[in-house]
């Protein structure tokens, strides 16, 4: 099966493969990338994004999380062509990530390659049908109706909420002394929230979060509704600062404003004590508390 | 005090306008006391009155006990019950010539002849309580009571300074609690005003923009009980429930406080009379000036409904003035007015026999004794008619009641077998007839709420009739904020560390944070988050510190004592408000002035000690506070 995105939109050949229950491959070609969906009876169990897409690939994600560092992962990449096997697999075999942490970070790899094909309006797809086990990682396949339903409300809403941020780069902090109840916050504000103190680049924040780009720029746009973070221009070039420097800068700052709020209250209890003499022990209020000696 | 209205209603604070007022204070009649004391009395008991003072010298003294033997006996033939000008002017002596430390002795020995000089008693027991005088004690006492029981100014005076002092109190426990309050919301309130700033830096301007917030009240010269308000509804939202307790007694008291402020008013409008020697004066101070009767003063002793009281003061002046005649007219008026009270009938009594009709002034007691037959002054005076009559049996049968009643009279203390033919005992205006008017009268307190000096001072700039219901809407504005705080996100503060958090759907549990639950301390991780978290713990124990030394008891809020807060504020407040209530001008009269520089002096110092004690029971409350939640440690 083939086609147009044009004539049969992605939505419609999410659902057709859904509702038939095939297994088998989807390819999808469009702005200048190929994504493969592996399906297992009607459910998606894995994507291939596109290799030129870097930002897209599992290795990349983990990076970017934290998980792996550059120097890790190149090396799982050359043990991966020697040994002809998945990274995922690797990377679990070697110890560097647990099956949960793998499978936790695989489904947000198909979440956002399924959010990213439904931008596509031209492009055409293919459907090759053929028999497909579920990967260990993998108790049930992705409901890939569920999922478009998702992308499509997202995708709606996604507009709105980027409108709020800077265009271009941006760069997201937490306010001074801005502290939540982690239990009151819904979950994925919740982990954008606590992976703001991992980076101030939104895209590693995501990762980490474990949540897509729609997901996670939802959060960050309630977070800022709520006054607990910053969000600046990314610079152009920007530098490396030590990490402690941020700390000492803002210690410096409390200290000042430390200051700044005694002279502020000191100066308030000048005022409040001039106050509390007119109304407690001037002439003209003890003369009113004290008009009862005036019966003796 | 109507002077003072008028300034305050203006709202000139100005020093000249406070100058003027002190100038024209301390010109008022009551301290113009250079003229003749005993104006009003026959030149026989002046002269006398006149010896007693000049006799009178440090420590107990013979001569001097039997001239104001002799004064007291002239008094009784006239009719006179008490001198209070005696010692006053006794007073005044022993100040002027240096023996004021001895002058108990003379002072209870002249109160003989001025029972019903409040002041005199009022100075023996402070001198009793000082002098470590055990056995004198509770005579004075009894003597201090009697007068309260037996004379009208007396009554009123306790009265006004019993409400004075606890409006005193009510409004220093409302300035206590309500800057408390503040105080301890204050960092989050400064939180959530950092959040509608769009400007930075955002900090130092929700720093600033909290200091304004609180002197808003101040500067806009509101009075004490709309800044408070303002300041605990603004509170109230982050208090925790025990804190909003003490919004709650401090808004009851503001409410008591439009009632005080009632009382005290109504008092000085009743007693305007007494100041400069009015008729109230009649009984132990000569009346210079008699009150216009006039039905348009909305309830005075001067309107209609008290008038009887003017023509039974004017009836005793007649009395002590010698004029026996006269007394009789105007009794017999009160008769056939309907005010035929026994201790009208009983002088009316006395009346008729100082004129030589011995039957008559006999009806009269036994009148008297039919509507109170353990009358002691009806009794009294019964007994010298059959004596004069030679009814030596009717005497008889009379004299141990009437001997032992007018032995029990307080604060007199007749001594019966002393008393010779001739001395009448007349009978003092009932004083709870005044009580009993004030009451009864139309409009009262109630009608003098809006009126008072309390209310100019401390509800400007609210409308008499609106104050009730301004105090229901701050207290349910409060409760609304507390519970709509609970709802929406707000700052809560860690009362352990001092971290603001944002917190939604949730108060007072979350009021300590996770870090000081898990009894954390300063350590957090091996960077640099350590040391800003120890910075902002050492922020807010400096903080707390200085709350508790500015407003003592602040600190043991953060420690989470709210109710022992609170009493510790009542306390507080009653030791200030006897600054409050005793501080001031001179008026009054010397013994009232030296006796309220001691209760002053008195009060400062043990204010003193419970603001020391206060602010070294917060801070240790709130140092405890850390401890248990090791706070002030560094685990890491």
């Amino acid at each position: 099966m083939q086609g147009k995105i044009s004539d049969f939109s992605i939505a419609e050949i999410f659902q057709l493969v859904a509702n038939q229950g095939k297994s088998g491959s989807l390819t999808i070609r469009g702005g200048e990338r190929e994504t493969v969906f592996i399906f297992a009876e009607g459910g998606i169990i894995e994507v291939q994004p596109d290799r030129r897409a870097q930002s897209d690939l599992l290795g990349t994600m983990l990076v970017d999380a934290g998980l792996l560092t550059d120097e890790e992962l190149r090396r799982m990449l050359a043990d991966q062509a020697k040994a002809g096997k998945k990274l995922g697999e690797l990377l679990v075999e070697k110890g560097k990530v647990s099956m949960e942490t793998l499978a936790r970070y695989l489904h947000l790899q198909v979440k956002e390659s399924v959010f990213e094909i439904l931008t596509l309006k031209e492009g055409d797809y293919r459907f090759e049908g053929f028999s497909v086990r579920l990967p260990p990682w993998m108790k049930s396949p992705i409901r890939a109706d569920v999922l478009m339903m998702e992308g499509m409300q997202f995708l709606d809403e996604a507009p709105r909420y980027r409108a709020k941020f800077p265009a271009g780069d941006f760069r997201v902090s937490r306010k001074r002394n801005a502290k939540v109840d982690l239990t009151a916050l819904p979950p994925g504000e919740s982990a954008v929230w606590s992976a703001i103190e991992f980076s101030d680049d939104p895209r590693r924040i995501f990762r980490k979060a474990g949540v897509t780009w729609l997901e996670g720029i939802k959060g960050l746009w309630l977070l800022m509704d709520r006054g607990l973070i910053h969000v600046t221009v990314a610079e152009t070039a920007e530098v490396r600062t030590d990490p402690g420097r941020a700390v000492r800068v803002e210690i410096a700052r409390a200290r000042i404003l430390g200051w700044v709020r005694a002279v502020l209250w000191a100066s308030a209890a000048v005022v409040t004590a001039g106050w509390i003499y007119v109304i407690f022990l001037s002439p003209m209020a003890t003369g009113a508390f004290t008009g009862w000696a005036g019966f003796f | 005090m109507e002077r003072l209205s008028c300034i305050l209603r203006r709202k000139a604070a100005s020093g000249a306008a406070l100058a003027l007022v002190i100038l024209l204070q301390s010109a008022s009649p009551a301290l113009a006391a250079n003229e003749d004391r005993f104006a009003g009395y026959t030149p026989a008991v002046r002269d006398q009155a006149g010896r007693v003072v000049a006799a009178a010298g440090p420590g107990a003294d013979s001569a001097f006990e039997k001239e104001v033997r002799t004064l007291r006996k002239l008094m009784y033939a006239q009719g006179i019950l008490s001198l209070n000008a005696v010692p006053d002017l006794i007073f005044e002596r022993a100040v002027r010539e240096g023996w004021r430390s001895r002058l108990s002795a003379p002072l209870r020995t002249a109160v003989a002849v001025s029972p019903l000089s409040a002041s005199a008693w009022a100075l023996l027991v402070k001198d009793d309580i000082l002098d470590a005088r055990i056995d004198e004690l509770p005579g004075d006492f009894e003597g201090l009571v009697g007068v309260m029981r037996q004379s009208p100014p007396a009554l009123l005076g306790y009265g006004a300074w019993l409400a004075s002092y606890l409006s005193a109190a009510a409004c220093w426990f409302v300035a206590w609690a309500s800057i408390a309050l503040f105080l301890r919301a204050r960092p989050s309130l400064e939180g959530d005003l950092s959040r509608i700033i769009i400007i930075p830096p955002r900090d130092f301007i929700a720093a600033a923009l909290a200091v304004v917030v609180f002197l808003l009240p101040l500067l806009g010269g509101q009075g004490l009980a709309v800044a408070a308000c303002f300041w605990m509804v603004l509170s109230a939202g982050y208090l925790r429930r025990g804190e909003f307790v003490i919004v709650t007694v401090a808004v009851v008291l503001l409410a008591a406080l439009l009632a005080g402020g009632g009382i005290i008013q109504s008092l000085n409008r009743m007693g305007s009379d007494v100041r400069g020697g009015g008729w109230l004066g009649g009984e132990g101070y000569v009346p210079r000036a008699w009150p216009v009767e006039s039905s348009a003063r909305r309830w005075s002793l001067a309107g209609t409904s008290s008038a009887w009281m003017v023509k039974f003061a004017k009836a005793r002046a007649a009395m002590i003035a010698g004029d026996p005649a006269e007394s009789e007219r105007l009794w017999t008026e009160l008769i056939r007015a309907g005010k035929g009270l026994p201790e009208v009938y009983n002088n009316r009594g006395i009346s008729l026999a100082m004129q030589g009709k011995p039957a008559e002034g006999l009806s009269d007691f036994e009148t008297t004794l039919a509507k109170r037959p353990r009358d002691g002054p009806a009794l009294w005076n019964a007994y010298q008619i059959y004596l004069q009559s030679f009814n030596l049996e009717r005497a008889r049968a009379v004299q141990p009641v009437a001997w032992d009643s007018l032995r029990r009279m307080s604060p007199y203390y007749f001594k019966p077998a002393d008393m010779e033919p001739g001395e009448w005992v007349a009978s003092a205006l009932p004083a709870g007839e005044l009580g009993r008017s004030f009451v009864e009268s139309e409009g009262g307190p109630a009608y003098d709420v809006g009126r008072s000096d309390y209310f100019l001072m401390f509800f400007r700039p609210l409308k008499p009739s609106g104050a009730l219901a301004f105090l229901v809407m701050v207290f349910l504005a409060g409760g609304i904020w507390k519970i709509l705080a609970t709802r929406i996100w707000v700052h809560t503060t860690c009362r352990g560390c001092g971290t603001r958090t944002l917190i939604g759907g949730a108060r007072e549990s979350l009021d300590l944070c996770n870090l000081c639950r898990a009894r954390i301390g300063g350590g957090v991780k091996g960077g640099g988050e350590r040391d800003r978290r120890v910075q902002g713990i050492g922020m807010h124990r400096r903080y707390v510190r200085a709350c508790s030394v500015l407003v003592p008891g602040s600190g043991a809020l953060w420690a989470g004592k709210e109710f022992r807060t609170l009493l510790f504020g009542i306390v507080l407040a009653l030791s200030m408000a006897g600054i409050s209530a005793s501080a001031g001008s001179q008026e009054g009269g010397a013994m009232i002035s030296e006796l309220r520089h001691a209760v002053m002096w008195w009060a400062a110092g043990v204010s003193a000690l419970v603001w020391l004690a206060g602010a070294a029971w917060s801070i240790r409350s709130f140092g405890r506070f850390q401890d248990d939640y090791n706070v002030s440690g560094s685990r890491r």
